[in-house]
């Protein structure tokens, strides 16, 4: 009853309900988008362009699930856009910080790689290395499962796969990491 | 080589698949026991327990919220 009472607070673009929604939900968002590997101004923009989505979709939200699955839905669509559109703009960036990194402060040209490498974790660097090769429903399945401890019903909700299609993206998802990690430092131990 | 059954548990292990279901009670069991699954079930547990370490730390999000609010309650231009 209260959540069929939420939805049509949303539908009606109530300010105390759309402010409730964006407390409530803001944290467990960003983090996600951190957790897709992306940086935080990146991280940030994209919970911003989910809650614009949601509130352009409030009209067709009836509350048959949680405005907080709606919402891993919407970000699950948009990261893989904003992604694709970061492409080019990663690997320039890259660049420019590697040649940017090799210049002491002195302004002197530095064999030694950048210092920032070092201060990584090593756990950090190889976990975030292996992730990236995973695909993006087999990366948000597994922070949602690991990290969030979301239910199947809930991932499969957010991904809009089924629990079958869900027990393969994780099984993959583990295997590559554990692969990865495995073949980078001995494996996690 | 792993038995079947070791390949079996461990994969329903990888899927999630421990919850529920009619095999989720004898796959828990099994690598309860069992000596060979034993480090697979290590190396996932390890696996989760790095996510957790990774990307669990909670920052202050405070400061998005109200750039979000400010910007959602915007009125249209």
């Amino acid at each position: 009853m209260e959540d069929v009472v939420a939805a049509a607070d949303l539908r009606a673009r109530r300010p105390e309900a759309i402010e409730r929604l964006v407390r409530e939900n803001t944290a467990p968002l960003f983090h996600a988008a951190l957790g897709l590997g992306f940086r935080e101004s990146d991280a940030e923009e994209l919970v911003q362009d989910v809650f614009v989505a949601f509130l352009e979709a409030a009209p067709r939200f009836e509350g048959h699930s949680t405005p907080r699955t709606f919402l891993f839905g919407i970000l699950y669509n948009k990261s893989s856009n904003l992604r694709r559109r970061r492409l080019k703009e990663v690997s320039e960036d890259e660049v420019d910080a590697r040649y940017d990194g090799r210049f002491n402060a002195w302004g002197i040209w530095s064999p030694k790689p950048p210092e920032q490498a070092a201060l990584d974790s090593e756990l950090k660097t190889h976990l975030e290395e292996c992730a990236g090769g995973l695909s993006e429903d087999q990366r948000l399945a597994f922070y949602l499962r690991e990290v969030e401890g979301e239910s199947t019903d809930s991932l499969c909700n957010i991904l809009g796969v089924s629990g079958t299609n869900l027990r393969v993206i994780l099984f993959r998802a583990r295997n590559k990491l554990r692969d990865c990690l495995e073949a980078r430092w001995g494996g996690p131990r | 080589m792993k038995a079947p059954i070791c390949r079996h548990a461990c994969r329903a292990l990888a899927e999630g698949a421990l919850e529920s279901g009619p095999q989720a009670l004898f796959f828990r069991f099994h690598l309860w026991y069992c000596w060979y699954c034993w480090p697979y079930k290590r190396q996932l547990r390890a696996l989760g327990d790095a996510a957790r370490e990774v990307w669990g730390p909670r920052r202050d999000t405070r400061a998005v919220e109200d750039r979000v609010l400010a910007q959602l309650m915007r009125p249209p231009s």
